[in-house]
């Protein structure tokens, strides 16, 4: 599904080129669970923000399905946001003047769904998370893992087939991180391809595969 | 969709209640005065618009000399193929003309007018036919105002009013005309038809209505060849110099003060003024941008993760737009309803400054309001989208947009603001010294408790031979008796006739032997008590003696500038020629007084003449004794009421008539006052919302530096230091400005206020003091927060 042909990624300053990913090759399968693993610093951000065309390689070719995503117009980049990956962060990025209903609800919003649709798909996703109680309350209302969530059900209402997760359990306790991979876990055996870096070896084992970045190379690539 | 943006828009204002109210009040103060100066100054530039033809419209003069100003004359030379149309207009200022109804009398304003009045000018007739009213001799018209005044709400039509000028008469009010609007420059409060009598002995104005063929200079040359060949206009130009000109009823507005009108016009505008006016409502428009501007950038900055947030979600750019365009146009329409009722409620203060009746529709208030807003926020959104749609998605959510040097640009929008602030701040202050000067200065004459009033009308002449001869005879009489009475009052230091020495009247006048032209000057008719009531100094000769002058006589008074102006040496030599009453012989010069500042102190003494005259129904000045200025009062009243039952008495005290000539002034500054109040609130607020998120960012800068000692005072002087810095700035680039532009403005004033540093100090102090207040306001908060709290933040 994924096809990551030397992709470069440089930053240019006054007097020297500082390389963050360099010659980095990757294919991704459908169905796939992919966690990347490597130091501070080592481009591990950086080539997740590329694969959610969130950020643009410096040279290098990126095709999803045989199709080249470079160079996409910004409509097509959108298209590609609303209806084929979502994303989780470390940091959640709930919006805080929003309850939890209305941060699920946004991505369909986007997508044009009606809203008879966008009650009963978000209805499902409160449902199955548990957190059908707490829809009217604002995000600093929760704890840590129930924000985070918020944050997997928002990136998975408009059902994407790929699930893009940076560092999803970095502020969260064990217990709570042991959760959240439950729940990724999950939605990989329904089908969906998730990429998620992660500093935890123990979260790492998660996933089918386990890339190793050092100073934007691939150092390791194995199957668990 | 639209909820969706609403809802996002509210919880945005929600989240950012600073900045939103910070917006909503920055355009509001900004639009809502550029609103009302817009109103005012549209009003001003659109006099006279309501006649549909105002173009087309000329009025008649005559210059007698190349030196002389304009007058407005009556020839009658109508036989001009682009002449449409014409009409003659007298007019009448307040308490010439009586009019009485049962016991009640009153004496309006208003015009003696040709049939034709209403085919020229577009007043609008509520009652009564246009084509024929005026050529009914019996038929008066009254606006709806004078109606209510006389007849409340009784149905005025067929209502008999006795009306008294020279003769009485009795009219029957046939007509009602609408309120002269607030842009005619014209006022009245009747309109007389000029068929009914010609006893009305004023001069009056020829108004000409011009078809498509005409040209001025070519009308004006065809004319004053006419007249010049044609025996039977002689008389219009019985001297060698005469010129008839016209001039645009467009133009006129604008140059009143430079012609004379014979009353006919009661207002007058002033382009200076109207430029000050349009380069306030610049200066309020970039402070206000600049303002709006700088909190939306604070804006996007704080909500920028969710921006990027939205974006991942799957937002493209136009839905960003919309729901940002949304959240504007709320902004906008909230705004602009908020200040429609503000603007209603504050148009009657307004006009009390600015001394213009007006009142704007509301959705004419509304619709403007909201375009101002639009055009303020559509250019003030200029440099924010810029910035707003650049903004990766990556940095978005690191929430990293504006580095270092964008801070720079976005504290030099602050530094302009002030330094403007500053400009209007010193100004205000040079206008309200320079104001103070003038109604402070020795104009050379005293005005204590001297008041002006009048105890006769004209007498109106009707009945016989005799009869009028009696009447005569009990005028001169009763007149005997009021001045015996004057002179014997215990509360009445002295009292005087003649015109108030504001009002001079002016007259062609010319040094016999000279061959100087006639030029028009200044004259006051006046009695010998003039002097000693108004204090006036004599410097040579002698001033009018009962004994010694007979009134209407052959002897004048000059000024010092009139004997300057004509270059006499020697006094009993001269003898100075007045065109219309003593061409030949001329007046013999008695005495020279000192120069007194009989007009604006914009300039100079100018040349003036004084003539004896005494006539029953001219003005008194009264002064009364010191402290006897309430008994004094009631005696006059009382002595007026014997001979005008059921009259109300009028006076006015002469100081506050001087006071009246400082309007202008005092209405700029008071404008000035009022605009520098409202810019520097907005600048302040701009500072206070840019001082609240440099601090918040630095919370936990504070907090570290804490921990490590530094003390709160340190802390204070860190975070102030860099707006003082910015101030300082801005105060440095708007001196030179402010001095050179408050220079420009003095060199109106023949007595000018000096510009002393002070001034300068002064502003700077205030400006500073004001950035200082706000941004200390939120320095003391951040610094003195306990560190762990702040640092817990983070
Ligand atoms: N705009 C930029 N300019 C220059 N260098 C950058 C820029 N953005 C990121 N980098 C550098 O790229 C490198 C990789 O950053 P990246 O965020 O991908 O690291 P990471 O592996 O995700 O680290 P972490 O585990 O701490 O999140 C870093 O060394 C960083 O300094
Ligand atoms: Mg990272």
């Amino acid at each position: 599904m994924i096809h990551l042909n030397k992709i470069d990624k440089y930053y240019d300053s006054k007097f020297q080129r500082t390389f963050v990913l360099k010659a980095v090759n990757l294919e991704v399968k459908e169905g796939e669970f992919l966690s990347i693993m490597g130091p501070s610093g080592s481009g591990k951000s950086t080539l997740l923000n590329i694969i959610g065309l969130l950020d643009a390689p410096s040279a290098g070719e990126y095709s999803l399905y045989e199709k080249s995503v470079l160079d996409l117009k910004e409509k097509a980049k959108v298209d590609y946001h609303r209806n084929f990956m979502g994303f989780i962060f470390q940091a959640y990025h709930l919006i805080e003047e929003m309850t939890v209903y209305e941060n699920i609800e946004t991505p369909l919003i986007y997508k044009g769904v009606k809203s008879r649709d966008r009650q009963a798909m978000v209805a499902d996703l409160l449902d199955r998370f548990n957190m059908v109680a707490k829809k009217d309350l604002f995000p600093q209302q929760l704890s840590g893992g129930q924000q985070q969530l918020v944050g997997i059900a928002r990136a998975i209402v408009g059902k994407p087939k790929l699930l893009l997760a940076d560092e999803p359990t970095g502020n969260l306790h064990s217990s709570q991180g042991e959760m959240i991979m439950d729940v990724l876990k999950q939605l990989n055996n329904e089908g969906m391809t998730i990429i998620q870096v992660t500093h935890n070896e123990k979260f790492a084992q998660c996933g089918k595969r386990i890339i190793r970045l050092e100073d934007g190379i691939i150092r390791g690539d194995q199957v668990v | 969709m639209l909820k969706h943006y609403l809802k996002y828009a509210f919880s945005n204002f929600k989240s950012n209640r600073t900045i939103f109210a910070g917006s909503i009040v920055t355009v509001f103060l900004g639009a809502l005065c550029i609103s009302l100066l817009f109103t005012y100054i549209h009003n001003e530039l659109l006099m006279d618009d309501l006649h549909k033809r105002e173009k087309d419209i000329y009025l008649m003069m005559i210059q007698e000399s190349p030196e002389s100003q304009m007058e407005v004359c009556d020839p009658k030379i109508i036989d001009y193929p682009e002449v449409e149309n014409h009409v003659t207009i007298q007019k009448y200022k307040e308490g010439e003309i009586k009019f009485t109804y049962k016991e009640s009398s009153f004496s309006p304003e208003g015009i003696i007018a040709d049939s034709t009045f209403f085919e020229v000018f577009d007043f609008k007739l509520k009652v009564g036919d246009q084509k024929t009213i005026l050529y009914d001799p019996e038929a008066a018209v009254f606006t709806e105002r004078l109606a209510r005044k006389i007849f409340g709400n009784e149905n005025p039509i067929g209502k008999l009013v006795t009306i008294t000028s020279k003769r009485e008469k009795v009219y029957t009010v046939k007509g009602i005309v609408e309120n002269p609007p607030s842009n005619s420059s014209m006022t009245f409060d009747f309109i007389l038809p000029s068929y009914s009598y010609s006893y009305y002995s004023r001069m009056g104005g020829k108004f000409i209505l011009v078809g498509k063929n005409f040209n001025k200079s070519d009308f004006v040359q065809k004319m004053n060849n006419q007249v010049r060949n044609d025996p039977k206009y002689k008389k219009i130009m019985q001297f060698r110099n005469s010129r008839l000109d016209v001039m645009g009823l467009n133009d006129i507005y604008f140059n009143e003060n430079s012609i004379d009108s014979i009353y006919i016009f009661s207002k007058s505008g002033d382009k200076k003024s109207l430029n000050i006016l349009f380069l306030i409502i610049g200066v309020a428009f970039i402070i206000t941008m600049l303002n709006f501007s700088n909190l939306q950038i604070i804006n996007i900055n704080s909500s920028i993760k969710n921006i990027g947030i939205n974006k991942i979600s799957g937002a493209g750019c136009n839905q960003i737009f919309y729901q940002k365009i949304t959240e504007i146009f709320t902004l906008i329409i909230l705004s602009a309803s908020l200040i429609t009722i503000v603007f209603i409620a504050v148009q009657p203060y307004f006009n009390r400054i600015v001394g213009v009746e007006l009142s704007p529709k509301i959705w004419q208030i509304f619709l403007l309001n909201l375009f101002v807003i639009i055009l303020l926020v559509a250019s003030a959104m200029v440099y924010p989208s810029i910035v707003y749609f650049r903004i990766p998605i990556t940095s978005s959510l690191k929430n990293q947009i504006f580095s270092q040097n964008k801070l720079a640009g976005r504290k030099m929008l602050v530094t302009i603001q002030f330094a403007l602030a500053f400009i209007l701040l010193t100004a205000s202050i040079v206008v309200v010294r320079q104001l103070d000067l003038m109604l402070k200065k020795d104009l050379g004459f005293t005005t204590e408790n001297v008041i002006k009033t009048k105890f006769f009308y004209k007498p109106h002449f009707s009945g016989t031979h005799e009869e009028q001869i009696q009447l005569w005879q009990k005028g001169q009489n009763d007149y005997q008796y009021v001045k015996n009475e004057l002179a014997s009052n215990v509360s009445i230091n002295c009292y005087s006739q003649g015109l108030s020495p504001i009002e001079p009247f002016t007259m062609s006048w010319k040094l016999k032997g000279r061959d100087k032209d006639y030029t028009t000057e200044k004259a006051l008719t006046i009695t010998p008590n003039y002097l000693k009531i108004l204090g006036l100094e004599l410097v040579e000769g002698r001033f009018f003696e009962y004994e010694k002058d007979k009134q209407r006589g052959k002897t004048i008074v000059i000024n010092e500038a009139a004997k300057k102006y004509w270059g006499i040496n020697d006094i009993s030599q001269a003898k100075i020629l007045n065109k219309s009453w003593e061409p030949l012989n001329g007046y013999e010069i008695i005495g020279v007084v000192k120069d007194f500042n009989f007009e604006h102190l914009s300039v100079k003494p100018q040349p003036l003449i004084m003539l004896y005259f005494e006539n029953f129904e001219d003005e008194f000045l009264i002064k009364f004794n010191e402290g006897a200025t309430q008994h004094g009062l009631l005696f006059v009243q009382q002595l007026f009421k014997k001979f005008n039952p059921g009259e109300t008495f009028q006076y006015s005290f002469l100081s506050d008539e001087i006071d009246t000539l400082y309007k202008k002034e005092k209405r700029l500054s008071e404008i000035y006052m009022l605009f520098t109040i409202i810019a520097l609130s907005i600048s302040a607020i701009g500072l206070f919302a840019i001082a609240l998120y440099e601090t918040r960012k630095r919370t936990k800068e504070i907090g570290i530096r804490k921990v490590n000692g530094a003390t709160i005072f340190e802390i204070l002087s860190m975070l102030n230091r860099d707006f003082v810095k910015w101030v300082a700035i801005a105060f440095v680039i708007a001196t030179p400005i402010a001095y050179y532009a408050m220079n420009k403005w003095l060199e109106n004033f023949a007595y000018k206020t000096d510009l002393s540093w002070w001034i300068f100090a002064l502003a700077g102090a205030l400006a500073l003091g004001i950035a200082l207040l706000t941004v200390s306001w939120q320095s003391w908060k951040a610094a003195t927060r306990n560190p762990v709290d702040a640092l817990r933040y983070e």
